[in-house]
C-alpha cells in the first residue's frame, strides 16, 4: 500500500493527520492523489453542496452604487482616519438595504486603532454602531495577535466574514495550517477560510500545483473550520473551479453583476461549479441561503 | 466492481476501449479517478519523468482567409484594410529573433489566402532554408495545403511533395476541430477540408516521410460521442501510419468569434486530455495547452495525461484573437515543470530530446509578453507580392498598385 492511501484510509477514518502523514502529502508529486483526498473530505461534511457569495466591491471614496443586488456589499481599501471609516460605513448602510455590509482588513482596523490610540474592541463597536456588520478579512500571517484581534471582533458585535492568509507562507505551509486549526479551537468563531493568498505576485506567480496543494492541504489539516473558500474573481474561473475538486466548498468574490468577459457572473460561477459535478447554491455575506 | 471499476482494470492492463467505454469514461469517471488513471499509462509511457517543451515561434504568415470558420477571431476578409501578408523579410527578423531565445523551428500557419499562390511558399521555404538551414519549418496544417491544392489545381499528394522538395519539414495538425462532418458544416469548415480530407492530407504526408501532429478544438457544437469520434478516427490513422507525433487538444475561444458562446471549463479540459490519455494508446505523447487554459491548469495538465508542455511561444496570434491571453516564457515552462516533480527537457518537433534549459546556459531576454504577428496599424505591403498573380479582385488591384508605384 503506497503512503496516500495509507493516509487515506485514516482520512476517511476521519482521523486526525499526524505531522509526519501532513509533510507526506505536503511533499507528494501525487497532486490529483491529494486532491481526491481533499475531495472525500470536503464531500463528507458538505455533500456535493457548493456555496457562493456575490459581492459588490465599493472603494473608501467615489459614488454610491444605486440599488443593490447582491448577497455582500464590501468596502475595500485602507481607511485613514475612524472618522472617515465611520462615514463611508454610514453612507453604504443608507444604501445597502437588507444586503449586509462587509469592510476592511482586520489588521489593517488594527493598525488603526492603534493610531488612534483606541483600543481595537472600541474601533470595531463605533464601526458596528455605524452599521458594519462583518469585517471582511483577517489575515492570519499580519495579525500580531490573531486570536485577540479576533475576540475583538466578537466582542463588538461583529461577525468575521473569513480568515485569510496574505501571502505564501514563509515558516511553511504545514506550520501555519496547524495553527489555523489551533486559533480557530481558541476562538470557535471562524466560518471559512481562505488558504491561497490574497497577494499576487506577478513576477513569480504561484503554479497550478502549489495552489492545489495548499486547499487540499488546508481541508485536511483545518478540519474544525466549515468551509474551505476560493476566490473567483482573484484566481480566476480555471483554478478556482479546479479548486473545488481539491478541497474548497464555498466561492467568494463572485462579482454581482457582469463579470470580467461579460454576461452575469452569477450565472457563470453556477454553470462552472455545476460543470464540476457539484451543485450551485448562492448565499449571502450572512451564510444565509439566497433563494434559487 | 462498478462498470468503472472494470473500465479501470482494462486501461491498467494495456487494454484498448471501445469508442462506448471511452464515452463511459468520461460522463461517468470521477475526475480524480479519470486523472489518475491517465497519469498511469503517461508514467508507462515515460518511465524516465522527463516533461519536454520545444521553443518556437507561432507565425501567420496571413490573417487573409476566404474559409470563414464560425469559430475563428483571427481571419480577415480578401480586400480588408486589416487583413495583412509578411514579407519574407519580416519572417527572417522573427526568425533572428526566434534563434537568439534558443528556438529551433517556425510553426508557420495562415489564411486561405487566394492571392498567395503555391509558388509563394516555395520561394519563402527555399529562402528560409538557404538562410538557416538547421532551421526547422513545421507549416502549413491540412486545411492550408488543400486550399493550395485547389488553388495550384493540382492534388493534394503532389502539393506535399511540392513543399516538401522546398524545405517544408513537417505539417501540423491545426484545422482539424471535430472530425465529424456534421460538426464541421455547422461550424463552416466542411468547406475548407471535410472529416476524410484533413485525414487524406495527414495520411499522404505519412507516406512521404512526414510526420505530423494531431490536434481537437472542442467545446463548439460537437457531442460527446462526436468528441470521442474524433479520437477514434486520429487513433485508427495513427494504426494505418505511425505519423502522428503527438495530440494537443484545446478548447474553443468564443471571444470575437461568429460563433460567440461560452467557453468549456477548465475541468471539462482535465477530462477531455485524460480520456485522450486513455483513448490514443498509440500516440506517445499529449501536450498541454496552457496558452488556453492558463499556467496554473496548463500545469495540472501534466498530472492528467499530458507529457509536453508545447511550446515557449515567442508569438501568438489566433487564440489570442479570441480572447485567451496567457503567456510563458522558458523560464516560468521549466519552473512549472519542475515545481510537478519533472524533469524538463528541451526537444525538437520530432521529439528528440535537444538538452536542458537554454537559460541555464546563456543569458537569454525574457519574454513574458507574446509578439504579434505585425503592430498595430502597419498597413505595409511587402514588396516581393508584385511577383506572384493575385486570384481575387482586391489583390489584383493592390498588385497593379505596386507596379505603378514602382
Amino acid at each position: 500500500m503506497d503512503v496516500l492511501a495509507e493516509i487515506a484510509r485514516r482520512v476517511e477514518a476521519d482521523e486526525r493527520l499526524s505531522d509526519e502523514d501532513a509533510y507526506e502529502l505536503m511533499s507528494t508529486h501525487d497532486i490529483v492523489g491529494l486532491a481526491g483526498l481533499a475531495d472525500e473530505a470536503r464531500r463528507r461534511r458538505h455533500g456535493r453542496r457548493t456555496t457562493f457569495v456575490r459581492v459588490l466591491d465599493v472603494g473608501l471614496t467615489g459614488p454610491l452604487p444605486g440599488v443593490v443586488s447582491a448577497g455582500e456589499l464590501r468596502l475595500s481599501g485602507t481607511p485613514a482616519t475612524l472618522d472617515s471609516a465611520i462615514a463611508r460605513v454610514r453612507q453604504l448602510r443608507s444604501v445597502a438595504g437588507d444586503v449586509p455590509v462587509s469592510g476592511f482588513d482586520l489588521s489593517d482596523l488594527d493598525a488603526l486603532a492603534a493610531d488612534e490610540g483606541l483600543p481595537l474592541r472600541t474601533l470595531l463597536e463605533r464601526l458596528q454602531e455605524a452599521g458594519l456588520e462583518l469585517v471582511a478579512e483577517a489575515p492570519v500571517d499580519a495579525l500580531a495577535e490573531p486570536r485577540a484581534a479576533i475576540e475583538a471582533v466578537n466582542m463588538a458585535g461583529l461577525t468575521l466574514a473569513r480568515l485569510v492568509l496574505r501571502t505564501v507562507p514563509r515558516d511553511g505551509l504545514v506550520h501555519v495550517l496547524r495553527d489555523v486549526a489551533s486559533l480557530q479551537r481558541a476562538v470557535g468563531v471562524l466560518r471559512t477560510f481562505q488558504p491561497l493568498p490574497r497577494r499576487l505576485q506577478p513576477q513569480a506567480p504561484t503554479t497550478g500545483y502549489a495552489d492545489t496543494r495548499q486547499v487540499a492541504l488546508a481541508r485536511l489539516l483545518v478540519d474544525n473550520i466549515e468551509s474551505i473558500q476560493v476566490d473567483w474573481g482573484l484566481y480566476g474561473p480555471k483554478l478556482a473551479q479546479f479548486a473545488l475538486a481539491a478541497g474548497a466548498d464555498d466561492v467568494d468574490g463572485v462579482a454581482a453583476g457582469a463579470g470580467p468577459r461579460g454576461g452575469d457572473a452569477g450565472d457563470e460561477v453556477r454553470r462552472q461549479i455545476a460543470a464540476a459535478g457539484l451543485e450551485p447554491h448562492e448565499r449571502t455575506g450572512r451564510f444565509d441561503a439566497v433563494p434559487a | 466492481m462498478t462498470t468503472i471499476d472494470t473500465l479501470a482494470q482494462k486501461v491498467e492492463a494495456g487494454e484498448r476501449l471501445s469508442g462506448a467505454e471511452a464515452l463511459e469514461l468520461y460522463r461517468h469517471a470521477p475526475l480524480h479517478r479519470l486523472g489518475r488513471l491517465a497519469d498511469r499509462v503517461r508514467a508507462r509511457k515515460h518511465p524516465e519523468g522527463i516533461v519536454t517543451y520545444i521553443i518556437d515561434r507561432n507565425v501567420n504568415y496571413t490573417n487573409v482567409c476566404v474559409a470563414k470558420c464560425s469559430f475563428c477571431a483571427f481571419y480577415r476578409e480578401v480586400g480588408a484594410a486589416d487583413g495583412y501578408v509578411l514579407g519574407f523579410d519580416e519572417i527572417f527578423r522573427k526568425i533572428d529573433e526566434t534563434i537568439a531565445v534558443g528556438g529551433v523551428q517556425l510553426l508557420l500557419q495562415g489564411g486561405h489566402n487566394p492571392d498567395l499562390p503555391l509558388t509563394w511558399y516555395e520561394d519563402l521555404f527555399r529562402a528560409v532554408k538557404e538562410r538557416y538551414p538547421a532551421f526547422k519549418l513545421h507549416a502549413l496544417s491540412p486545411p492550408e495545403v488543400i486550399h493550395l491544392s485547389r488553388l495550384s489545381r493540382l492534388p493534394v499528394p503532389q502539393v506535399v511533395d511540392r513543399l516538401v522538395a522546398a524545405g517544408l519539414d513537417s505539417i501540423p495538425g491545426g484545422g482539424a476541430e471535430i472530425l465529424v462532418d456534421r460538426v464541421r458544416k455547422l461550424l463552416h469548415c466542411y468547406g475548407k477540408a471535410t472529416a476524410d480530407e484533413w485525414l487524406g492530407v495527414m495520411r499522404h504526408a505519412h507516406r512521404a516521410g512526414l510526420r505530423t501532429t494531431a490536434t481537437m478544438m472542442y467545446g463548439t457544437v460537437e457531442t460527446d460521442e462526436e468528441r470521442i469520434e474524433h479520437m477514434l478516427r486520429l487513433r485508427d490513422l495513427q494504426d494505418e501510419t505511425g505519423g502522428f507525433t503527438a495530440f494537443i487538444t484545446w478548447s474553443f475561444q468564443p471571444s470575437h468569434t461568429e460563433l460567440g458562446g461560452q467557453e468549456a471549463t477548465g475541468v471539462d479540459y482535465l477530462r477531455t486530455l485524460a480520456l485522450a490519455r486513455l483513448v490514443l494508446d498509440n500516440f506517445d505523447n499529449l501536450q498541454a495547452s496552457w496558452v488556453t487554459q492558463g499556467g496554473k491548469v496548463g500545469q495540472l495538465s501534466l498530472a492528467f495525461g499530458a507529457n509536453d508542455m508545447g511550446s515557449v511561444m515567442i508569438e501568438e496570434n489566433v487564440v489570442r484573437a479570441a480572447g485567451a491571453a496567457y503567456c510563458m516564457d522558458e523560464v516560468e515552462i521549466v519552473r512549472n515543470i519542475e515545481d510537478a516533480g519533472f524533469v524538463p527537457r528541451r526537444r525538437t518537433m520530432h521529439y528528440e530530446l535537444l538538452g536542458g534549459p537554454v537559460f541555464r546556459e546563456r543569458d537569454v531576454p525574457r519574454m513574458l509578453n507574446l509578439a504579434q504577428a505585425r503592430r498595430e496599424g502597419d498597413r505595409s505591403v511587402p514588396a516581393e507580392l508584385v511577383n506572384y498573380p493575385a486570384r481575387s479582385r482586391a489583390g489584383r488591384q493592390q498588385r497593379e498598385g505596386q507596379r505603378s508605384d514602382a
